[in-house]
């Protein structure tokens, strides 16, 4: 079970660290040392980061290894890549199955158990 | 002074019971070869029908006790002395009692035991009938509790007896009443499997039902058809009703309005079942809504973020269409080109490293990985070429199922020769889950892949229904691995394969 | 008590250890009561069971051989106690670590004037977690508080970095130490320094340039006196030992001169006493020792090109180990690698020296007590205490307690310079940029204001930034993953992660696991290295569940989150949750370094043996010269692994576990071998394959499965073509299927077999029975009588031993 494409842009780097993918080395360094600062003094702002997937828990562990995936500049490549898509772009999400269809007292109905949940 | 009913009955009962265990145990029968090395040995029957002359005695002194009891609670004028006829009428019908008094009431025990008395619908399978009985009541409830669950499931699996159909529907419904509903899916739907001599009608009805009003509930009308349809369910005025919803829910013209009502009143519980028959009734046929399109990505956005917007879109979707995916994997490629290479080319250069082809490469990867799982299985409504990631992942993908199939068969042979037994429900849920990735295999449609993923289980899966047979006594689940590559084989004309499953199958249960 | 942040690293070394202190200016190097910066890894325990350590044991070495023991990092990890007779005590090798730390911390003591309680030590770059976790138990042992561990490598080139301005560029470190050769590249790029690769030669040291010439005076020695004399019999162990000494003395002697005698007088070697005299010259040595360098060079070359980088290209090579200094390898280095060799750097001291560094950019002060007791309003700070960055953050959060609160703060610089004046948000917390001056340490003072704009005393009232190359967090040595039930691997950690580190997977169990059976278990193998395959890795820990532990039964497919967790100094947790039943398990069954036993190892010497001829006659078949090249080098690996077993017997664990890695790096380039020559093989069995089945299936398949069969070739051709292996492996296992079946309709097939079933008659678990089976079978061959043939053998077949069953090579993995 080797990370997939949507657990990638999930925990993208530059997402967890709150970068542009042209960030420089300096800003990165910056960036990261200032984000583990704050969470190991519990600030609120740094608790969490924005991806285009919504909003993920950020912890040292994840600024961390953000920090070093980006010092390699061949991953850095692949991660610049995976991040084209602005953290703050949502997608809208899916339209649900037709409510009318359902029938949630079928089972009740004829004795196999209690009405279904929504 | 009162007639002792319940003292005669339990003389009766014993004397039957002792009738009956005396009747097992006849050798002789042919048992099951397994390929390519074939096993086999000496064995017993165990499930014989008590004689017909002592159900026959049975009823007719309980029929005695209902009328002597009924008799003297009239000529008494008394309630209670009504209480003896009372029982002797209980022990005269004790499944149909159970079933509609206790099943509905969730009297999980009391249930058990009718089905524990019952000499007609579950005897050729105890404790799976009387289990079945309790499971349904659990079903009833609305938070069975873990104590009663467990109860019932240690009668299950505590049994040292062959798990037949009924055990298996047991097993199912006490999946529904744990919450787990996609777990009792698959333990229902696989009772189809059985032999009718170890799954009787009264059992499948009961899976074929929980099946189709669960579809119902989830709004899955077209599957409620399919189930009515599938031979392997026995009819019932339920799915029949069902069906006929479905045909009108799903678009059809027919039944009409009449034939609906017909339907209705044919069916059980029609007081329940009123109203949302009424309200489909009244509901003008329609054709199933299209699904929508993608969400157009917002102005500014192109390239890999336009194809990362799209990718994110399709993923949100419940069952993304052939064509959907086809057509985000376009984007990727038009993205993917060489204005990405020479954009990420000037990337690198800055960045003091990097190869824009491996990045490329791994984006790529990823996709075929991701794009994979989201095709349906088959590829239908695609126009022109397949662009190649969805080529790449429609491969991975096979290699993957195939894999996955092969995995689970060599495991489960190794298993097989290392002696390492399950207990019987979990032997039959290996069974069911090897079968489901044989069938996601074998959807994938192409040319010759149904063959060869048959291949795969061919002969292994022979010898594990043989081990099933004659080491591990377990001859209804065995009989049903035999059936279902008996099945296979015949649909794809591998004669050798079909004759040594048919007769395998021909085995004694 | 120094007011300076002191920072210690240590380099606990297999001969030598070493210990700096860097000051946030300097770097100093602890010197030994003898005055030397180094201190001999040797520990002795005398009757009395009084220790001693360094030089003062290196010398008893020779008279109390039994009581005495050094080179026991080799033995890290490994749970295996050494034997002190006199005191009758056995001491682990971690015990035996923290005496060696206990008297480099006394050095420090004496030399700084406090006793430290924070340090970091270095670790060979391919430590394994049991390794690196007894060498941070051996440092508790010691009495540090906390310690971190920093690869040598790394601490090498930190060291060099520090030493010189503008040092942009890649690097390589050649750490030539006793017993193994490691290569490292690295980079610099604003003021960071990154790993970029690591290579190495397991069976490579400066023990092999002492061998080629004891082995060369050996060999005068027989020429001149003509005696018989080998370097690997045993009677010769401690006369070799002397006469290694003198060669030692004459080798360091030939880095001045040109030559010099090996003189041993009355040398007693086995049954012969000699009085050595051989003349050796620096030529001699250059000759000799040539093969064994250009081996290490080569090494460097492939790191290199493995990089995508030329010789050339490289900035400057740091040399580290003391046979490093020896003049035909510096000399060659050149030649071969057109590379300036950096100046100024002791080879001895500089992983000490680069461990100090490190602990200052980890903010580990030596310092064990609390800084001076001040007034004022407390604050939590949060700043790095070395840095690359010239504006690095400063931030801040106020200690809720009651009293009058600052409501902004400024930093002031020990020069004048002033940050911008930030004020407390709502949570009491500030976030401020502040400027340091490159390569020294700066004073910052922290002026906080009240709302009526009084100054407000803060607590603490200074800290200090030290700006220079650094490197932010420890990295982790090897890949870490957990086997899973296929022989893969699943990385949780990749080399180079940063420490600390967790991470969360979920995965599927493979097996039912039955509640209340114990002899039901669900399996997580933990495993280190660098391979994709499991088995080639190298098992560190292990996590089980067993039936009886269980809630309820987990049917196969069943999810298992399992978290696995690394803390700075590398010590492993792991937890697994249960996903259905939220039941947790979180002890971990063994944390050691896998016992070699010499009989497991001969077993797979043997194995691997095998698999090279049959790779070879494959290479052969197929013509690929680049292979039987690289099954050569195999080859002559696998003498000296060879060898290291024959030691292995003698009792040298050590040596076991040199022989195991360098099996397991065998078995790696096999692996290779063998993927890149399987397509051609594989195509090969298909042709055959299609070849055989084809006319059994013509003759005696019915029509429809002669249709099955004819896709089933159609789907070789395909997979062929499109060269997938596994599938092409599929669509052959299915035609042979459908060959077999028409086999059998074969007249002459049950004969066949049942000729072939009685030859294994020996093997056959029934023995009588299988006797009058085939007696049976061959009066009915000589009836001709089909049916009880095929019964007979079909009865054999039950009697022949369970299927051989694949290697267990997953470290039997219940995970996927």
């Amino acid at each position: 079970m080797v990370p997939g494409l949507f657990e990638r842009i999930a925990q993208n780097p530059f997402y967890v660290l709150g970068l542009a993918p042209t960030a420089s080395r300096t800003e990165l360094e910056r960036e990261g040392s200032k984000l583990l600062s704050m969470l190991q003094l519990g600030f609120k702002d740094a608790l969490t980061y924005r991806s285009p997937l919504g909003e993920h828990p950020r912890t040292e562990e994840a600024v961390r290894a953000a920090m070093a995936e980006l010092r390699d500049p061949k991953r850095r490549l692949v991660h610049e890549l995976l991040a084209a898509l602005p953290a703050s772009q949502t997608v809208p999400a899916a339209p649900q199955a037709a409510p009318e269809l359902k029938w949630p007292r079928a089972p009740r109905v004829f004795g196999y158990g209690p009405k279904r949940e929504g | 002074m009162v007639f002792p009913v319940g003292a005669v009955v339990a003389v009766v009962v014993i004397a039957l019971r002792a009738a009956s265990a005396a009747s097992k145990n006849k050798d002789g029968t042919p048992t099951p070869a397994a390929a390519p090395v074939p096993v086999s040995r000496g064995s017993s029957s165990f499930a014989q029908d008590t004689g017909a002359a002592g159900t026959l005695l049975y009823q007719l002194l309980l029929l005695g006790g209902v009328s002597a009891g009924l008799g003297l609670g009239v000529a008494l004028g008394n309630p209670l002395a009504f209480g003896p006829g009372a029982l002797a009428l209980y022990l005269l019908f004790p499944a149909w009692t159970g079933r509609v008094v206790f099943v509905p009431l969730g009297l999980a025990r009391l249930a058990y035991l009718s089905g524990w008395l019952s000499r007609v619908a579950w005897r050729r399978d105890k404790p799976g009938g009387p289990a079945l009985l309790a499971a349904w009541a659990l079903v009833h409830q609305a938070r069975p509790s873990a104590a009663s669950i467990a109860w019932v499931e240690g009668k299950l699996t505590s049994s040292k007896r062959a798990v037949q159909g009924s055990g298996v529907v047991a097993f199912g419904l006490l999946e529904a009443a744990k919450g787990n509903l996609e777990g009792a899916r698959a333990w229902l739907q696989s009772v189809a499997l059985f032999d009718p001599r170890v799954a009787p009608t009264q059992v499948r009805r009961v899976a074929a039902e929980w099946l189709a009003t669960d579809a119902a509930a989830t709004g899955d009308w077209p599957r409620v058809k399919a189930l009515t349809r599938d031979r392997a369910w026995p009819p019932s005025a339920t799915l029949t009703l069902l069906g006929a919803l479905a045909d009108r829910l799903n678009g059809e013209p027919l039944p009409t309005n009449a034939g609906l009502t017909l339907w209705w009143l044919f069916a059980p519980r029609r007081l329940w079942s009123r109203r949302f028959v009424n309200e489909v009734s009244a509901r003008a046929p329609q054709k199933r809504a299209r699904e929508q399109g993608l969400p157009s990505p917002p102005q500014g956005l192109d390239g890999p973020a336009r194809a990362t917007f799209l990718t994110l879109a399709l993923q949100a979707r419940p069952r993304p269409t052939a064509s959907a995916v086809v057509a985000v994997a376009r984007t990727w490629e038009a993205a993917l080109g060489d204005d990405l290479r020479a954009q990420l080319h000037a990337r690198a250069q800055l960045n003091g490293g990097g190869e824009p082809e491996d990045a490329m490469h791994e984006v790529r990867t990823l996709l075929e990985q991701a794009l994979g799982p989201l095709l349906p299985a088959k590829l239908e409504g695609v126009s022109g070429e397949l662009p190649p990631l969805v080529e790449a992942a429609v491969v991975a993908r096979k290699d993957a199922l195939f894999a996955d199939l092969e995995e689970r068969m060599n495991r489960m042979d190794a298993r097989k020769l290392d002696q390492r037994e399950l207990p019987a429900f979990e032997e039959w849920r290996e069974v069911m889950t090897l079968r489901r990735v044989y069938l996601e295999s074998c959807a994938l449609g192409s040319e010759g892949d149904r063959s060869l993923a048959f291949s795969i289980l061919r002969d292994k899966l022979v010898n594990y229904g043989a081990w099933l047979y004659n080491q591990r006594l377990e001859r209804p689940i065995a009989n049903a691995v035999f059936r279902l590559l008996e099945a296979e084989a015949v649909a794809l004309g591998d004669d050798e394969s079909a004759r040594l499953n048919k007769k395998n199958a021909g085995c004694d249960l | 008590m120094s007011e300076k942040s002191l920072f210690l690293g240590i380099d606990l070394g297999t001969t030598n250890s070493a210990a700096a202190v860097f000051d946030g200016t300097q770097v100093h190097l602890v010197r030994t009561p003898q005055g030397t910066t180094l201190t001999p890894s040797i520990v002795r325990l005398d009757a009395k069971g009084s220790v001693t350590v360094g030089a003062k044991a290196r010398r008893l070495l020779d008279l109390d051989p039994d009581n005495t023991r050094g080179e026991f990092k080799r033995l890290m990890g490994t749970g295996q106690a050494l034997d002190f007779p006199a005191a009758k005590r056995q001491l682990k090798p971690e015990q035996l670590a923290a005496e060696v730390l206990k008297s480099l911390r006394a050095d420090v003591q004496e030399q700084f004037g406090l006793a430290p309680a924070r340090a970091v030590i270095s670790v060979p770059a391919l430590f394994e977690l049991p390794q690196s976790s007894a060498t941070s138990e051996a440092a508790r042992l010691a009495g540090f508080e906390r310690v971190e561990l920093i690869q040598e490598p790394i601490a090498s080139a930190l060291a060099a970095g520090w030493t010189t301005h503008n040092a942009a560029g890649s690097w390589m470190v050649f750490d030539l130490g006793g017993g193994t050769f490691d290569a490292s590249l690295l980079e610099t790029r604003d003021g960071l320094l990154r790993v970029i690769g690591h290579d190495g030669d397991n069976f490579l040291g400066g023990r092999d340039f002492d061998h080629v010439l004891v082995d060369f005076v050996l060999e005068t020695l027989s020429a001149t006196q003509g005696v018989r004399l080998a370097r690997a019999d045993p009677a010769l162990a401690a006369g070799l030992r002397k006469l290694k000494l003198a060669v030692e003395d004459a080798k360091i002697e030939l880095t001045r001169e040109k030559a010099t005698s090996v003189l041993v007088p009355a040398l007693q070697l086995g049954a012969h006493v000699l009085d050595v005299d051989v003349t050796l010259t620096r030529d001699d040595v250059t000759r000799l020792c040539t093969p064994l360098v250009d081996r290490s060079i080569a090494v460097c070359v492939r790191l290199l090109r493995h990089h995508g980088l030329d010789p050339g290209q490289l900035s400057r090579l740091v040399l580290v180990g003391g046979p490093t200094v020896m003049p035909v390898l510096r000399q060659r280095l050149q030649d071969l690698l057109g590379v300036t060799l950096a100046d100024g750097l002791d080879p001895m001291t500089l992983v000490a020296q680069g461990a100090a560094l490190y602990a200052a950019s980890a903010g580990l002060d030596a310092r064990p007590a609390p800084k001076l007791e001040e007034q004022g309003r407390r604050i939590w700070l949060q700043y790095p205490a070395m840095t690359s960055d010239l504006s690095p953050h400063v931030v801040g959060r106020l200690v809720e307690e009651p009293g009058p609160k600052p409501v902004s703060i400024q930093l002031e610089r020990h020069d004048g310079w002033k940050s911008a004046e930030a004020p407390f948000n709502e949570e009491g917390a500030f976030v401020l940029a502040v400027d340091v001056e490159p390569r020294k340490p700066n004073e910052f003072t922290l002026r906080g204001k009240t709302a009526d704009g009084k100054a407000i005393a803060l607590k603490p009232s200074k800290f200090s930034i030290v700006q220079g190359l650094t490197l932010n967090d420890p990295p982790l040595s090897r890949t870490l993953g957990v086997a899973m039930a296929n022989d893969r691997v699943n990385t949780y950690f990749e080399r180079g992660a940063p420490l600390p580190a967790r991470r969360t997977f979920r995965h599927e169990t493979v097996e039912a696991l039955v509640k209340g059976q114990q002899e039901s278990v669900l399996r997580i193998p933990i495993v280190q290295g660098e391979y994709d395959h499991a088995h080639l890795c190298r098992l560190v820990g292990a996590l089980e569940v067993r039936g009886d532990q269980l809630d309820a039964t987990l049917p196969a497919g069943s999810q298992v989150e399992l978290t696995l967790e690394l803390d700075r100094g590398g010590r492993l947790s792991a937890r697994a949750m249960i996903v259905s039943t939220t039941q947790v398990f979180e002890e971990i069954a063994q944390l050691l370094v896998p016992e070699a036993t010499p009989e497991a190892l001969h077993g797979g010497l043997q194995a691997t043996r095998d698999r090279v001829t049959q790779l070879r006659t494959a290479a052969f078949r197929h013509g690929l010269t680049r292979h039987i090249e690289q099954l050569g080098q195999v080859e002559q690996t696998l003498g000296e692994v060879e060898r290291d077993i024959g030691a292995a017997r003698g009792g040298d664990t050590d040596a076991a576990q040199k022989a195991k890695r360098g099996l397991l790096e065998i078995d790696a380039t096999l692996d290779q071998l063998d993927g890149d020559s399987k397509f051609p093989e594989l195509e090969e069995e298909a042709v055959s394959a299609v070849s055989w089945a084809s006319s059994l299936v013509s003759r005696f398949a019915s029509p429809q499965e002669q249709r099955l069969f004819d896709e089933a070739v159609a789907g070789v051709e395909k997979a062929r073509r499109a060269r997938q292996v596994h599938e092409l492996q599929r669509r052959l296992r299915q035609v042979r299927q459908l060959g077999n079946a028409a086999y059998y309709r074969h007249p002459d097939a049950w004969p066949e077999q049942f000729e072939h079933a009685a030859s294994n008659l020996s093997s056959m678990t029934d023995l009588p029975k299988a006797e009058k089976l085939v007696a049976d079978g061959r009066a009915a061959m000589a009836r001709g009588d089909t049916t009880t043939i095929k019964r007979v053998t079909e009865q054999l077949w039950r009697l022949a031993p369970a299927d051989a069953r694949e290697r267990q090579q997953g470290h039997n993995s219940s995970l996927r």
